[in-house]
């Protein structure tokens, strides 16, 4: 009984705050510094993406091809593996993650109101949002061993003998759509509540309903499915971690090639397609409303926006939000939709989407770390004075409490550099794979180059918007 | 395995060469500073701010790494002109102009702002030499 009130009133609570929040436009949190990259590093990336790709495609025409054979090989018995992943390691960095966890909401509780000197905020958007997904990408899953939600529960079930197998099966046909949605909502809140989020109460808040959601599906769906459907970070981590060299199978871990983790299956559900346009869309989404492009279009959309009452900006922004992965997908189907064509499959497109769906993933994951690598690296050193005077009392624990942030740690060319590799990488990367797929889709040779004509024509328009949009004038901000 | 690594030369090539054929030769807009780096090119913006708002003066104030910038600001009320990254501040008087003089070192995008207010006025752009 308990369990349904809290389920009830977790969503009630965030709806709450979505909707009386209204938009202050203060600073989003963080700022990076960048700048948009010129003209000709947008020509640039575009020109040797295209390029790329057809050497990629041109060379490895009908073989299974470099990566796709070298395999797995074990590294659990190298005595430095050992070592980070013995039980001891393990359950040091679980402990410190639940520590982190609870200090975060901790903080927000009981801290300074002033997100600058609170580790909160700086804890949960910038290290935790964007360092552990970087770091998933590069050492692999490592979520599930220290997700602190999973934590607690198992702390519970030992607690009371039980174990939380759900009171109901979950509904398959549910497919990620939980975590599609809670994906939405953190989105919203990082982007469009007007920097309420990054207040340190408002974000306790935030991970507190976040935690009763997530206890509350686990209680009724049982833990096991909740974190695999349900739990937006398991969901996002697992896509991620996919990339890296890494990646672990019972007690062994293997060494693998950059990205091969995408091979392995195809997509189960449509959800966790959109879940992945999300990813995309929404990196392009916060881009794009930083630009003049976007400002342009607002000025003149500002009469309609009035007629929707005083939060009709927010409401317009917060739909932009909700249909731009329907957009991606659109572009995308029509693209699956011809490649059928081209190749007289007889798999329906909705299955060929699916087939094709995880190859998307290096794109939407560079296209992240293009857009938000300068703002770890510059906002995220503001971990250091609050590391030492976490709460913003005037503390010094570890000495770091007057570090001052270098906001010159990156120059702005060597950022564009950057941002434009990163791009370049994660297309060359998703050509691979969806060449290799097309090789097991399709039996004959000829219809398996074919198939990679629409492939690369999507691929093309997802990388060329994503650096057109990096390389945007910014809109102006006293506007 | 000899053709894979003829494969990565010619992906090395197109990244490479196709880098030196988008790259602008030289910046137009540097030569003179290049031959002149012992004096610093000083650029000089005046904004003018009424009612907490910029009434005069650019939104986008675009220099290069290494110009002398003076940002010259008049107000028609006490407050504070903040300058983000560079972390620099004067205050401002009613009909006063004050200055806010610094040395471009640092590239990027800079918002500027009206502290006690907390009023975002415009940027600075500091592009890379």
């Amino acid at each position: 009984m308990l369990t349904l009130i809290a389920l009830l009133a977790a969503p009630a609570s965030l709806l709450s705050l979505l909707i009386f929040t209204q938009p202050t436009f203060a600073h989003a949190f963080g700022q990076s510094f960048t700048l948009p990259i010129p003209v000709w590093i947008f020509l640039y990336g575009g020109a040797a993406a295209v390029a790329l790709s057809f050497l990629v495609i041109g060379v490895f025409v009908g073989k299974e091809s470099v990566f796709g054979r070298v395999g797995e090989k074990e590294i659990s018995k190298i005595s430095f593996i050992r070592a980070v992943t013995s039980p001891l390691a393990r359950s040091t960095l679980r402990f410190l993650a639940a520590f982190l966890f609870l200090l975060t909401i901790g903080a927000g509780i009981f801290g300074s109101a002033d997100a600058s000197v609170n580790i909160a905020p700086t804890m949960f958007w910038i290290i935790f949002l964007l360092g552990f997904t970087y770091l998933s990408a590069l050492v692999g899953d490592l979520w599930p061993m220290v997700n602190p939600w999973q934590t607690i529960l198992t702390w519970w079930e030992d607690l009371t003998g039980s174990k939380l197998n759900g009171l109901w099966p979950y509904p398959q046909r549910w497919g990620y759509f939980p975590a599609l949605i809670l994906y939405y909502v953190i989105l919203w809140y990082e982007m469009l509540s007007g920097g309420s989020a990054a207040q340190p109460q408002n974000l306790a808040r935030l991970l507190l309903d976040y935690s009763i959601i997530t206890f509350a599906g686990a209680t009724l769906f049982g833990v096991k499915d909740w974190f695999k459907y349900g739990e937006f970070f398991s969901v996002f981590f697992g896509l991620v971690s996919k990339i890296s060299i890494f990646v672990r199978r019972g007690n062994k871990i293997y060494l693998r090639p950059p990205f091969v983790g995408l091979l392995q299956e195809k997509l189960s559900s449509f959800s966790l397609l959109v879940f992945i346009l999300l990813m995309l869309s929404s990196t392009a989404f916060d881009g794009f409303r930083g630009t003049s492009a976007w400002f342009k279009l607002d000025l003149n959309l500002f009469p309609l926006y009035d007629s929707f009452g005083a939060s009709g900006y927010q409401i317009f922004q917060s739909a932009a939000l909700a249909l731009s992965p329907f957009l991606f997908l659109a572009v995308y189907l029509i693209l699956v939709a011809a490649m059928k064509m081209l190749t007289k499959s007889k798999s329906r497109v909705t299955d060929l989407a699916l087939q094709f769906g995880y190859s998307l993933v290096p794109i939407a994951v560079v296209y992240n770390v293009a857009h938000y690598f300068p703002l770890l690296l510059v906002q995220g050193q503001a971990i250091l004075p609050q590391i030492s005077d976490p709460f913003g009392l005037g503390w010094n624990l570890f000495g770091t409490a007057k570090v001052v942030p270098n906001v010159g740690i990156i120059r702005a060319d060597t950022t564009w550099y950057l941002q434009v590799f990163f791009i370049v990488l994660g297309h060359i990367a998703a050509v691979y794979l969806a060449h290799v797929l097309a090789l097991r889709v399709f039996p004959r040779q000829r219809q398996a180059v074919l198939s990679q004509l629409p492939i690369l024509v999507l691929m093309v328009i997802y990388t060329l918007t994503g650096l057109w949009i990096l390389s945007q004038p910014f809109s102006p901000v006293g506007a | 395995m000899q053709r894979n690594y003829l494969l990565y030369l010619a992906g090395l090539a197109i990244i490479i060469g196709a880098f030196f054929i988008f790259k602008p030769q030289t910046s137009p807009a540097n030569p003179p500073a290049a031959t002149n780096s012992a004096t610093p090119t000083v650029k000089t913006f005046d904004l003018v701010v009424q009612n907490k708002k910029l009434v005069a003066g650019p939104e986008k104030i675009e220099v290069t790494e290494g110009d002398q910038v003076i940002i010259r600001i008049s107000s028609d009320t006490d407050e504070e002109f903040h300058l983000h990254g560079y972390g620099k501040s004067v205050t401002l008087k009613p009909n006063e102009t004050s200055a806010l003089t610094f040395n471009a070192t640092l590239t990027g995008s800079f918002a500027f702002e009206l502290e006690s207010s907390k009023t975002d006025l415009g940027t600075v752009e500091v592009a890379p030499k």
